[in-house]
C-alpha cells in the first residue's frame, strides 16, 4: 500500500492541467496560465492527457454541461477546481496536488463508465444540426430518404447503436464525389480555442463542409468582458504560433501578454521584447511556407498575425490610431468552409472572434483578418 | 561471415535504448524550457522521463465506445516492437544484435511498420481528431519514404553491401557523410519525420488535441510514446553507421564513439525541433518530391560513379 | 537462418516488454479501465461514429508513390551486383529513374503533389 501512495504522489508531482473558461473568464484564464506555467506544469491536450481540470470562472449551464461531460472522460488520478478569483489560483492548484496524491480519494474518484450524463440534454445541438443537413441536401435531394432513415437513430435514445451514434452518411463533396460527412461539433474543449466558442462543422475526411460557429451561455448582443486589446492580440499570435508548431515563441509571447495584463509599469521593456518577438517571427522562412503564400488562403492568417502584432505594438505605445479589427461569426464560417482542419484551427485562432456588443457596426468585417 | 554479439546483446538492446531515451527526453525538455523563456533545471529534467512514466503507469486506461481496442492495442504495440526490431542490426560499437546480410532492408521494412502501427492507433479510437492524425501519418509517408529509401541505397552503395557491419567496414578511412551529404540530410530529415517527431509531428500536433494520441490514456499512451521515442533513438543511431563512420574514431573505444554519435544526432534533432515549426505534409508532399527525391538520386548517382571509378572498393 | 536468430529474440524481448508493462499497469492503476468514453471532439458529443471512409485527397500521390517504391525494391539487389556489371547496370538503373522521374515532373504540373 506505501509503495503505491509513494509512487502515486510521484506521479502527480507535475500534473498536466485542462483550462476551461467560458466566454468573458480570459482576464482570470491568463492568471491561471499563468501560475500553471509558471509551475512548469504542462497544459493536457485533450482530457485524456489530463490531471487536473480547473474551471475558471462561473460557467453558465450550457459550458457547465461541457464540463461534466469532459470530466467524464478524464482517467483517474484526476482532480479538478472551480477557481472564481485571483487568490483561489494558487491555495486552489495546490489543493489538487494533494488530492491526485491521496489513493483512497482517487479510487473514489475514478469513473467506470464514461457514457455521458448530460448527452441526453443537448437538443439544441441536434436541432442545430438538423437544419444544417436539410439546408446541406436541399441542392442534391437523391439520398433523402436513406437521410432520414439513419437519422432518426441517434435522435430516438439511440440504444440499437453502440454509444447511441449513429453511422457516418453519404454527402456529395465539392467535386461531385459521394463520400463519409461527419457531423462534429469543435470546442469549446480544445488546445488554443477561443473561450465559449463552438463551431459545428460538417467534415469529410478533413476537410470542413459546413460551418455554423456560436458561443456558450450569451445571448445575442450581451455584452461581455473583453482583454484590454494588446493582451487580445498577443493572446491571438500567441495560439496562431503553438497551432503552428511553434512551442518556444508561443510560449514567450504568451510570458508578454502576462506581463502587459498583470506587470506593474515596465511598459518599455515589454514594447522591446515584442518587436524582438516579431522580427523572430519575421526572420522564419518556415513559418511562412506553412502558413501558405500571401495569395492562398493560409496567407490570411500570415496577415492576420502581422496586424496582431502592429495593433499589439500601437495599443502598447499607447498611440490608438490602430483599431482592432475583429470578426463576426457569419464571417468566420465563410472563411472554414472548404479549407482543411488544420487551416480551419489557425483560421480560428487568427480570426479570435468573441461576442459582439448589440451596438457594434457590423459593416466593418470584411477583410477583418 | 557474422560478426554479431552473443544472444546476451538481445536483452542487452532494450536497455540501452532506454537509457538514451532517458537522455534525450531530459534534453528535450530541457531546450523546451529554454525555447519558452521558462529554464527547467537538468536535474528536474532528469527525474522527468521517469516520472512521466510512472504517472502513465498508475494511470486509468480509458476506452472509447465502440472503439477498436484490439487494433489500438495491436497499432501501439507495433511501434514499440518495430523500433526495437529496426535497432536489432545497430551496430553497437562494431558488432551489432543481429548481422543481417540485407541489413538495410530490414531497417527499412520495420520502420515502414510505424505507418500501420499509428494508423491503427489513429483509427482504433473512433474518434475524429485521432482518426485525422493517424491519416496525417501515411500522408506524411508518403513524403518521407523515397528520400529515405534513397539514402540508405547511396550509403549501400558507397559499401557495396547492404550488410550494416559492411557499410561501417567501408568507413574506415572516409565517412559516407563527406561524399553523401544531401543523402545524410536527406536521412536526418526522414528520421524525425518517421517518429513524427520535430517539424514533423502533425499526426500528433496541438491542432488535433493530440491527433492518433487524443484518446490515449495510462499504459496505452505509455506504450505508444515510448514506441516513438524508441523509433527516433532507433533512426538517429542508425545514421551513425550509415554516414558518420559507426565505431571508428580515435581514443575512444568503438562502443563509447557510437554513443556520443548517436547523443550528437539526437541533439540535432531536438535542437530542429525547437527552432522549425510543425511543417504540414501537403507542403513536405511537394517539397519532398520535387527537391528531395531528385537531389538524393543525383547523390546516388555521384556516389555510383565514385565507386565505379575506383573500379570497386 | 541463424542470422535471423537474434531478431527473433529481440521480437520477443519486446513483445514481452509491452506485455511487462500492462501486467504492471495493471497491478499499479489507481483505478480498472474507464468503459464506453465518448471520443473528445471539444466536449460535445459527435453526431456519427468517427470510423468512416475518410476523404484521402492525396491518393493520386499513393498511386505515384507506389510506382516508385516498386522500382526502389528492384535497386536494392541492385547495389550489390553494380561493380560487376559496370558502367551498363548504371545507366539502366538511372535511365529508369529519369523516366520515372519524368512521371513526378508530370504529376507534380498536373497539380497531384498538392491537394490544399
Amino acid at each position: 500500500m506505501d509503495l503505491r501512495t509513494a509512487l502515486l504522489r510521484a506521479a502527480v508531482a507535475r500534473p498536466h492541467v485542462l483550462v476551461v473558461g467560458g466566454v468573458g473568464t480570459d482576464r482570470l484564464r491568463a492568471r491561471v496560465e499563468q501560475e500553471v506555467a509558471r509551475r512548469r506544469w504542462p497544459v493536457a491536450t485533450a482530457p485524456a492527457d489530463t490531471d487536473v481540470v480547473v474551471v475558471v470562472g462561473r460557467p453558465g449551464p450550457e459550458l457547465g454541461a461541457v464540463i461534466e461531460d469532459v470530466w467524464v472522460g478524464v482517467p483517474a488520478p484526476r482532480a479538478r477546481v472551480q477557481v472564481v478569483d485571483e487568490h483561489e489560483i494558487v491555495p486552489g492548484l495546490d489543493e489538487t496536488v494533494g488530492t491526485l496524491g491521496d489513493l483512497d480519494a482517487q479510487r473514489a474518484l475514478a469513473g467506470r463508465d464514461g457514457s455521458r450524463p448530460t448527452r441526453a440534454a443537448s437538443p439544441s445541438v441536434d436541432e442545430d444540426d438538423e437544419q444544417h443537413e436539410h439546408s446541406a441536401h436541399d441542392d442534391h435531394g437523391a439520398e433523402h430518404g436513406t437521410e432520414h432513415g439513419t437519422e432518426h437513430h441517434h435522435h430516438g435514445g439511440g440504444t440499437e447503436l453502440p454509444g447511441g451514434l449513429a453511422m457516418a452518411d453519404l454527402a456529395e463533396d465539392r467535386d461531385g464525389l459521394a463520400l463519409d460527412q461527419l457531423h462534429v461539433p469543435l470546442g469549446p474543449v480544445l488546445p488554443e480555442w477561443p473561450s465559449g466558442l463552438v463551431v459545428d462543422v460538417a467534415l469529410q475526411g478533413d476537410v470542413i463542409q459546413d460551418a455554423r460557429a456560436r458561443f456558450l451561455d450569451v445571448e445575442a448582443g450581451e455584452a461581455v468582458e473583453r482583454l484590454p486589446d494588446a493582451a487580445r492580440a498577443l493572446t491571438s499570435v500567441a495560439r496562431v504560433l503553438a497551432l503552428a508548431g511553434w512551442s518556444g515563441p508561443a510560449a514567450r509571447t504568451r510570458g508578454l501578454r502576462d506581463r502587459v495584463l498583470f506587470g506593474e509599469g515596465d511598459t518599455a521593456h515589454v514594447a522591446d521584447e515584442l518587436d524582438a518577438l516579431r522580427r523572430r517571427v519575421h526572420r522564419s522562412r518556415v513559418l511562412p511556407w506553412v502558413l501558405g503564400s500571401r495569395k492562398s488562403s493560409r496567407g490570411a492568417v500570415l496577415d492576420a498575425l502581422e496586424e496582431k502584432f502592429s495593433s499589439a505594438r500601437a495599443a502598447l505605445g499607447g498611440g490608438g490610431e490602430h483599431r482592432p479589427t475583429t470578426t463576426d461569426l457569419p464571417a468566420l464560417d465563410a472563411r472554414l468552409v472548404g479549407a482543411e482542419f488544420a487551416a480551419a484551427r489557425l483560421i480560428v485562432a487568427a480570426a479570435n472572434p468573441a461576442p459582439q456588443p448589440a451596438l457594434a457596426e457590423p459593416t466593418s468585417t470584411e477583410g477583418a483578418s | 561471415m557474422s560478426t554479431a554479439l552473443p544472444l546476451g546483446g538481445a536483452a542487452l538492446l532494450p536497455g540501452l535504448l532506454l537509457a538514451v531515451t532517458w537522455a534525450a527526453v531530459a534534453a528535450d525538455a530541457v531546450a523546451a524550457g529554454r525555447a519558452a523563456g521558462r529554464p527547467v533545471s537538468w536535474t528536474v529534467a532528469l527525474g522527468l522521463p521517469g516520472r512521466e512514466a510512472v504517472r502513465l503507469l498508475v494511470g486509468q486506461r480509458r476506452r472509447t465506445a465502440a472503439g477498436d481496442e484490439l487494433l489500438r492495442g495491436i497499432g501501439g504495440a507495433a511501434l514499440l516492437v518495430a523500433a526495437l526490431m529496426a535497432a536489432a542490426v545497430l551496430p553497437l560499437g562494431l558488432r551489432p544484435v543481429a548481422d543481417l546480410g540485407p541489413g538495410l532492408v530490414w531497417f527499412n521494412a520495420m520502420e515502414v511498420v510505424a505507418w500501420a502501427a499509428v494508423w491503427l492507433v489513429g483509427w482504433g479510437a473512433n474518434s475524429t481528431v485521432s482518426l485525422i492524425g493517424g491519416y496525417r501519418f501515411v500522408a506524411q509517408g508518403l513524403a518521407y519514404e523515397l528520400p529515405h529509401m534513397f539514402a540508405l541505397i547511396t550509403a549501400a552503395v558507397g559499401a557495396q553491401s547492404l550488410r550494416v557491419t559492411d557499410v561501417v567496414a567501408a568507413q574506415q578511412g572516409l565517412w559516407f557523410i563527406v561524399i553523401m551529404p544531401v543523402a545524410f540530410v536527406a536521412f536526418l530529415l526522414s528520421a524525425a519525420a518517421m517518429a513524427f517527431w520535430g517539424p514533423f509531428d502533425a499526426p500528433v500536433g496541438r491542432d488535433v488535441a493530440g491527433g492518433a494520441a487524443a484518446e490515449l490514456s495510462g499504459v496505452d499512451r505509455l506504450v505508444f510514446s515510448t514506441g516513438r521515442w524508441l523509433l527516433l533513438v532507433a533512426s538517429s543511431a542508425m545514421a551513425v553507421p550509415l554516414f558518420l563512420g559507426g565505431g571508428h574514431g580515435p581514443w575512444l573505444p568503438a562502443w563509447a564513439w557510437v554513443l556520443v554519435k548517436t547523443l550528437a544526432v539526437l541533439g540535432v534533432l531536438i535542437v530542429l525541433r525547437h527552432r522549425v515549426p510543425t511543417i504540414r505534409m501537403e507542403r513536405w508532399t511537394e517539397f519532398s518530391w520535387v527537391v528531395l527525391v531528385p537531389a538524393t538520386i543525383a547523390q546516388a548517382l555521384v556516389v555510383t560513379l565514385v565507386v565505379l571509378g575506383r573500379g570497386g572498393i | 537462418m541463424g542470422d535471423l536468430a537474434p531478431a527473433l529474440v529481440v521480437l520477443g524481448i519486446g513483445v514481452l516488454l509491452v506485455i511487462a508493462l500492462r501486467t504492471l499497469a495493471r497491478a499499479a492503476a489507481v483505478a480498472p479501465p474507464l468503459e464506453n468514453v465518448l471520443p473528445h471532439a471539444g466536449g460535445l458529443p459527435p453526431l456519427e461514429h468517427p470510423v468512416s471512409r475518410f476523404h484521402v485527397r492525396w491518393y493520386v500521390v499513393t498511386m505515384v508513390f507506389l510506382a516508385f517504391d516498386m522500382e526502389m525494391i528492384f535497386m536494392y539487389p541492385w547495389t550489390l551486383v553494380v561493380v560487376q556489371r559496370g558502367p551498363a547496370s548504371v545507366v539502366e538503373m538511372f535511365g529508369f529513374l529519369a523516366l520515372l522521374m519524368a512521371g513526378v515532373v508530370y504529376a507534380w504540373r498536373e497539380g497531384a503533389l498538392r491537394w490544399t
